[in-house]
């Protein structure tokens, strides 16, 4: 564990390396691990950054390099293994709130995209919101057009109003799909075998809300009974809704307020609706804050039947994760992990259709280094950190049998470490 | 003011010329007018008032105080000319302020204030053509500033969080108008506005700042956006009997479905319906003696019939005035009432306006 700890410490290390100093051309690389060598090569001024099954890593300059040429030592070129493809720089949506996503700023660039990439997506509306918004579903996927019956992964986006960062990283996934589908190999694989369907935005009322009058807003727009507004829609799933007042309330003026009765609201409706009718092998439901991937259970602390399988691929998409930018996710139930919340999206898909459910609590890790806030310039590196886990997760969701599949066994292979201490709520 | 507001037959100053500018021909030769007024408003919702973050257990109540108008006009060869500037809305709210203080000790504040106002400046032009009929036109220029800051201090976590926004809006429109006397003592009155597009630079700032984490996230924007005002034509007649009494009646009609809002750089879902206002209103002058010398006063009673807008919720105000006033060797003071509630939202929103009008007329009575 704490070889893997180091080494992954290291490999994030390197990778920031190789983002702050591409100007200086540093690279990663392995070299086979021997007796004494580790030694040797510090002692001749290499950079070492970690030792990890049977290699060692170093960032090096071209000079570097050519001196392990010099030296005849055989090394591997490991730098863009390490570093996740990037999609293009988003274009600033501009607008109030700067370079995130209004609703009409998404609307906007769902559609340019499926205008410029008519063959690789499908631009459906789910429903509407309750002030008569669309639910925006961008599909992704080889001939979009064509209900080819496959496996599909749903992504989904700002079910609370003031995590602003949840409609970016789903919208920017969707992007790097299509744009790199020319020119990636695991792209194309992706988008060939599924459908990744993509809906960055759940509560456009609620976020317009926030946008124009109070930017801490949570909840959807419901005027309820006493005069109060809003339904926390990731409390007004069906699966044990209501199940207690510590994980949703039935006081209309909470912030976590489940509603008058489950599916109540046109928004978590259509996400069911949507869901039932698609074949979806994995779901994950982006939030922040709190820097945690969480699955089920999230109504009660106690494991599922598939705890095991969960707990493995939540712990290879933190591996995964960590690298790109250093970040460290936790991982766990979401009832232990952060706190007890029933009629959330992810109990719901994992109990109906026992797939793999994830929220995804996106940065910072506490309220004190941003809450919901993340700078405009954090946006591109928390959808990079997340890229690679959501490939994996697409992977293994489009892979025959999930879980225990092929993506399972990848799952095992490494583990991240766990952060202890307590988190916000978010 | 105390005759139901009706002002496109009948000018008892220059306030009516920002309506009717034709009405200019139908004032004495020479006028300077100043007026103040009183108001109070109640309002239920605005900001994060009742929207969702404070909650009010009623109707909360703006009070506003304005030297709000100011103008003067000449008649020359049949030609009538005038300027004037009023202050044509008030964008203030009453100020927010929540405080959380378990044990003595402030945990959490929430503050909200919004202030603005919007000022029309105006010159116009009458024409008498004939003894019966006059013609006018007016070009108004307005512009507006409005500013609305919502800050929250979470003193017991360590971090505020400040939502702050500026506009500065202007727009310029026309009015034309005629006034026309078919019998001694009858007029009708008829006037148009064109729409006008309120363009505005617009200004926003999202803080977060915590002392334990560095420098403070902000997100800054600026827009430019446009507010598409719909035109707006109206009549009415006003119809003296007698050498006592006087009858006015008004019907304005507003093409408010046409509104348009794009508010930094998105349009904004406005449903909005055309509407018809309407106002009626009775005079009664009493002869007076002041110092001896002839004097006149005016008692007035009217009703305006208000409705707002919005399509989801059919609203209206009705509301009654009441004036009076006293015109004595060129000067003319007049006091206007007005007082009533809205009907439609379940909320009666109380409204009241008391304004003070002084005009001075040396060259004699109006037309």
């Amino acid at each position: 564990m704490k070889n893997a700890l180091r080494f992954l410490a290291f490999l994030g290390l390197a990778v920031l390396l190789f983002s702050a100093a591409v100007a200086d051309r540093t690279e990663v690389v392995s070299v086979a691990k021997s007796a004494g060598r580790a030694a040797w090569l510090a002692a001749q001024g290499f950079d070492l950054l970690a030792e990890h099954e049977g290699r060692i890593f170093l960032a090096v300059s071209p000079e570097d390099l050519a001196r392990l040429s010099d030296l005849r030592l055989p090394f591997r070129l490991e730098t863009a293994r390490l570093r996740a493809g990037l999609p293009a720089e988003p274009a600033p949506a501009g607008g109030i709130n700067g370079d995130y996503h209004s609703y009409r700023e998404l609307e906007a660039e769902l559609q340019t995209l499926a205008r410029d990439f008519p063959s690789l997506t499908k631009l459906s509306t789910i429903g509407q919101s309750l002030e008569g918004r669309n639910l925006y579903a961008l599909k992704v996927s080889d001939n979009a057009a064509v209900d080819e019956k496959e496996p599909g992964f749903l992504i989904l986006g700002c079910h609370h109003a003031r995590e602003w960062i949840s409609v970016e990283v789903p919208l920017l996934l969707a992007r790097y799909l299509v744009e790199n589908y020319a020119t990636d190999a695991a792209v194309r694989d992706i988008v060939n075998r599924g459908e990744t369907w993509v809906v960055p935005l759940v509560n456009p009322d609620g976020l317009e809300y926030s946008i124009h009058v109070y930017r801490y807003w949570r909840k959807n727009r419901r005027l309820n009974t006493d005069g109060s507004f809003g339904i926390d829609l990731n409390r007004n799933y069906g699966y044990k809704w209501g199940y207690d007042e510590v994980g949703s309330s039935g006081t209309p003026a909470s912030e976590v307020y489940r509603g008058a009765a489950p599916f109540s609201e046109p928004e978590a409706d259509a996400c069911r609706r949507f869901f039932l009718e698609h074949d979806f092998r994995a779901l994950v439901s982006y939030h922040s804050y709190a820097q945690i991937i969480l699955y089920p259970w999230g109504y009660i602390d106690a494991p599922t039947d598939q705890d095991a399988a969960l707990a493995a691929l939540a712990r290879k998409m933190a591996e995964l994760m960590l690298p790109v930018n250093g970040r460290l996710y936790d991982y766990d139930r979401a009832a232990a992990g952060l706190y007890t919340t029933n009629g959330d999206t992810t109990d719901w898909a994992f109990a109906v259709a026992g797939i793999p459910a994830f929220t995804i609590e996106l940065p910072p890790l506490d309220i004190l280094h941003g809450g919901f806030f993340n700078k405009e310039t954090d946006i591109l590196p928390i959808f990079q950190e997340n890229l690679p886990a959501l490939l994996f997760l697409t992977r293994t969701a489009f892979a025959a049998g999930m879980p225990g599949t092929d993506g399972e066994q990848e799952a095992r292979t490494a583990a991240p470490p766990r952060r202890g201490g307590d988190r916000g709520k978010d | 003011m105390g005759l139901g507001e009706t002002c496109f037959a009948l000018a008892a100053d220059m306030t009516a010329a920002f309506v009717n500018p034709a009405l200019l021909a139908r004032l004495p030769k020479f006028t300077v007018t100043l007026s103040g007024s009183l108001s109070s408003a109640e309002l239920y919702r605005f900001s994060i008032l009742n929207t969702g973050v404070l909650e009010s257990a009623g109707n909360t109540r703006a009070d506003s105080t304005a030297l709000d108008y100011g103008g003067a006009s000449v008649r020359w060869r049949g030609w009538t000319a005038g300027i004037s500037a009023g202050i044509t809305a008030d964008h203030g709210r009453p100020k927010l302020q929540y405080d959380y203080s378990p044990h003595g000790t402030l945990s959490y504040s929430l503050a909200g204030d919004q202030a603005g106002f919007r000022r029309t400046f105006q010159a116009a032009v009458a024409r008498e053509i004939g003894r019966r009929l006059a013609v006018g036109a007016g070009f108004q220029l307005s512009d507006g500033h409005l500013e609305r800051r919502v800050e929250e201090d979470y003193r017991a976590a360590g971090y505020s969080i400040l939502d702050e926004k500026t506009q500065d809006a202007r727009a310029f429109f026309f009015t034309a108008g005629l006034v026309w006397e078919p019998l001694d003592g009858l007029r009708f009155g008829g006037a148009v506005r064109t729409p006008q597009t309120l363009k505005s630079t617009d200004q926003s700032l999202l803080r977060y700042e915590a002392a334990g984490a560095g420098s403070p996230i902000e997100i800054r924007a600026e827009a430019k956006d446009s507010y598409d005002e719909p035109w707006m034509a109206g009549a009415g007649v006003a119809w003296a009997i007698g050498s006592r009494f006087l009858v006015t009646a008004d019907a304005a009609y507003f093409a408010w479905s046409k509104y348009r809002v794009t508010y930094f750089d998105e349009p904004q879902a406005r449903d909005f319906r055309d509407i018809v206002r309407f106002g009626a209103g009775v005079q009664y002058e009493l002869a007076a003696s002041l110092f001896g010398r002839a004097a006149l006063v005016p008692l007035r009673a009217g009703f305006v019939y208000d409705p707002q807008p919005m399509d989801a919720l059919h609203s209206s105000y009705r509301l009654l005035t009441l004036g009076a006033g006293l015109a004595f060797e060129g000067f003319r003071l007049d006091l206007g009432l007005l007082v009533g509630s809205e009907r439609g939202s379940g909320r009666d929103l109380a409204v009241r306006r008391l304004a003070l009008t002084l005009t001075y007329a040396p060259a004699g009575g109006s037309r």
